[in-house]
């Protein structure tokens, strides 16, 4: 058992009390007549079910050492928290900064703040990922990605 | 002759220089994506299925088909020099492998896993090309209730074989099917669990979902830890296997491929159920089981293509009944179905095409991967070299692009993070996504045969276990769960006796 196991078990169990309570409101109906809601009881049903078998089988578990800590190594939750705000900032800022700015960003961002390269290598790596990647997926493939502050899709008329 | 003659119709598919191109592409994408560990092919599948929006289904389908069986090969590279399985398929592998690795016999384990797995897929093609037809024309019989017992069987088995407690693999499972639901209701028309977002009117895309449970939540559990890897100090001369080498392989090759191939069919199986199985036959069957873990080349030799055959009997209840028996094979579907195609028994006789050619491009994709692994393989050994730390914003990347390039929606790159620190922590506390993923797919599928079923016996349960085949889908369900149960039973026993 590890640290977290007891309170993910409780969560399942009020997550399936709720999708059984939202699977009643929809309709449960009947077994001649299955409403919108009809799976949604008993998928919900069954989650509750497992997830008490679950806490029960934990609390029964004779547990001979204290269970074994979520990060094991220090500085691994900064190091996971840190990669996380990579990508969340490339969707939050994409609508405003485009494609391009927010790939390069992200890239140099997750080279140096994790496990730190050389400045001239990160944005030497971001700089050509970025275009090659804007290049590909946008004027190749035509994804429509938000143009941004730079509105690189002018640059489509210059491209053969 | 209708076999030879469907596969003959196959090729002019498969050979078309497009398709070849693509097949090239899918078993290329497939091998780097299977050396390089943080991205499997249920990754990279997902990535790359924008792509195929643009160009026609049966070159989309013989790309992915090329990354699926691809990645087994490119797996097995890892697994040997590296002792890190590129994908799970290949965890196996690293027994035997990295032992003869470090005896000097990287080369001999390197070739034999590339000749079995051609050999395996080889095999594999004429076995689909044989089953195939028989068993659409078998799944014309199946109605909604062999169609949801067949499914539930899918989902025990998956929940069976899962690594985990069974437990978490059971929440795993009810949860994948709760996410399965939201969306419109095809019957009502109501929306289910949308709350508000027109966005989730369709349901919960499983790009975004795939994404971050295997992609994002990955890399977040390699970034944790300080990736350092050596690579065994290896040589590569010598990799086409010696006569001994052969005549200790060539019954574990046939075994695995047989095996591999029938398991890679049953609903939950596939490559990494093959692959396990292989090897402990080969164990069993050997005369020298002690050889086992010091570097036997039958070690190396069965499930290797065990796995590879696999790929290609996965392709059997896709194809003919239209249900994916795993995480990748649905994909497969969602491919098909954006493409406006239904898989189903009826698509072997309305699309030719590409039904034979995807079996044919499967041989000359074989090909390729002996091509491109036995010379290049000081190449694939280069690429392994290349640092984590540089590899994983480029895994991201990718990842928000693939999930952006389906809908241009920013909700499904929310939901891929959401979804990636999700799996992350449910990873670590040891569940098991791929059932989630299945029962996510077939949820819908499920619950429109459950309904169907009801209405037409007129909500009478009892016709699941009274039709025959009905009937044998559960049985063989309550067995597994039950066979779970069994070492329960007998430690409680145990328990109560020590007591008394």
């Amino acid at each position: 058992m590890k640290r977290g196991d007891g309170l993910v078990g409780f969560l399942w169990v009020a997550l399936g009390g709720y999708v059984v309570f939202s699977g009643f409101r929809l309709g449960f109906g009947s077994f001649a007549s299955p409403g919108p809601g009809f799976i949604a009881v008993w998928a919900g049903s069954l989650l509750i079910l497992f997830a008490a078998g679950l806490l029960v089988q934990g609390r029964r578990r004779r547990q001979p050492a204290p269970p074994a800590p979520f990060w094991a190594e220090p500085g691994a939750g900064r190091r996971v928290l840190l990669t996380l705000a990579g990508p969340v900032g490339f969707t939050l800022l994409l609508k405003f900064l485009g494609f391009f700015l927010c790939a390069l960003l992200m890239l140099v961002y997750l080279f140096r703040a994790i496990h730190p390269h050389r400045w001239r290598l990160a944005l030497l790596l971001a700089g050509s990922s970025a275009l090659v990647c804007f290049v590909v997926f946008q004027y190749f493939l035509q994804i429509q990605f938000p143009p941004g502050l730079l509105d690189l899709h002018r640059l489509k008329g210059w491209l053969p | 002759m209708e076999v030879i003659a469907n596969l003959a119709q196959g090729f002019g598919v498969a050979v078309q220089p497009t398709n070849l191109l693509f097949c090239f592409v899918g078993v290329f994408v497939g091998t780097l994506i299977g050396v390089l560990p943080g991205i499997g092919p249920l990754g990279a599948i997902a990535l790359l299925l924008p792509t195929t929006f643009y160009i026609p289904p049966e070159s989309a389908l013989i790309m992915l088909a090329g990354i699926y069986y691809g990645a087994m090969y490119g797996g097995s590279t890892t697994s040997v020099l590296v002792n890190i399985p590129g994908e799970a398929a290949s965890v196996v592998t690293c027994i035997d492998g990295h032992q003869m690795a470090k005896q000097g016999r990287a080369g001999a384990a390197l070739g034999i896993a590339a000749f079995g797995s051609f050999i395996g897929g080889t095999i594999t093609v004429f076995l689909l090309a044989l089953l195939a037809p028989p068993l659409a024309r078998m799944a014309l019989t199946f109605g909604p209730p062999e169609y949801f017992s067949l499914m539930v069987l899918g989902l025990c088995i998956l929940v069976y074989l899962a690594n985990g407690p069974i437990s978490k693999a059971l929440v795993m499972a009810a949860l994948g099917i709760v996410l399965g639901i939201v969306g419109t209701d095809t019957i009502s028309g109501r929306s289910r669990f949308t709350f508000g977002f027109f966005e989730l009117d369709d349901g919960i895309g499983i790009i975004p979902v795939v994404m971050g449970l295997f992609g994002v939540s990955e890399v977040l559990l390699n970034v944790e830890k300080k990736m350092e890897r050596s690579i065994a100090a290896v040589k590569l001369k010598g990799l086409l296997p010696t006569r001994q080498d052969w005549k200790e392989s060539l019954g574990p090759i046939f075994r695995g491929t047989f095996l591999g191939f029938f398991l890679g069919i049953l609903p939950g199986g596939g490559a990494i159920l093959s692959s396990f199985a292989s090897y402990a036959m080969e164990k069993k069957l050997s005369r020298k089981p002690e050889s086992f873990g010091r570097g036997a080349i039958a070690g190396v030799a069965g499930p290797e293509t065990a796995n590879n055959a696999a790929t290609g009997g996965a392709f059997i209840p896709l194809l003919t009944i239209g249900i994916p028996t795993n995480a990748v094979m649905a994909l497969m579907l969602g491919a098909l179905v954006i493409h406006g195609l239904q898989p189903g028994p009826l698509i072997m006789k309305e699309q030719p095409a590409l039904f034979w050619g995807t079996i044919a491009s499967m041989y000359l994709g074989n090909g390729m991967l002996l091509l491109l692994n036995l010379p290049f393989i000081g190449l694939w050994v280069q690429i392994l070299k290349v640092r984590y730390t540089l590899l994983f914003p480029f895994i991201l990347l990718f990842c928000l692009i693939g999930v952006f390039g389906v809908n241009y929606s920013l909700l499904d790159t929310w939901l891929m993070l959401g979804f990636g620190v999700f799996g992350y922590i449910l990873r670590k506390l040891d569940y098991e996504m791929a059932p989630l993923v299945l029962a996510m797919i077939l949820g819908p599928l499920f619950e429109n045969a459950l309904r169907q079923s009801l209405i037409i016996f007129n909500g009478n349960p009892l016709v699941f276990f009274t039709r025959p085949i009905s009937g044998a889908f559960l049985a063989g369900s309550l067995l597994l769960l039950l066979s779970n149960l069994l070492p329960w039973m007998r430690r409680r026993k145990k328990y109560l006796t020590d007591d008394d």
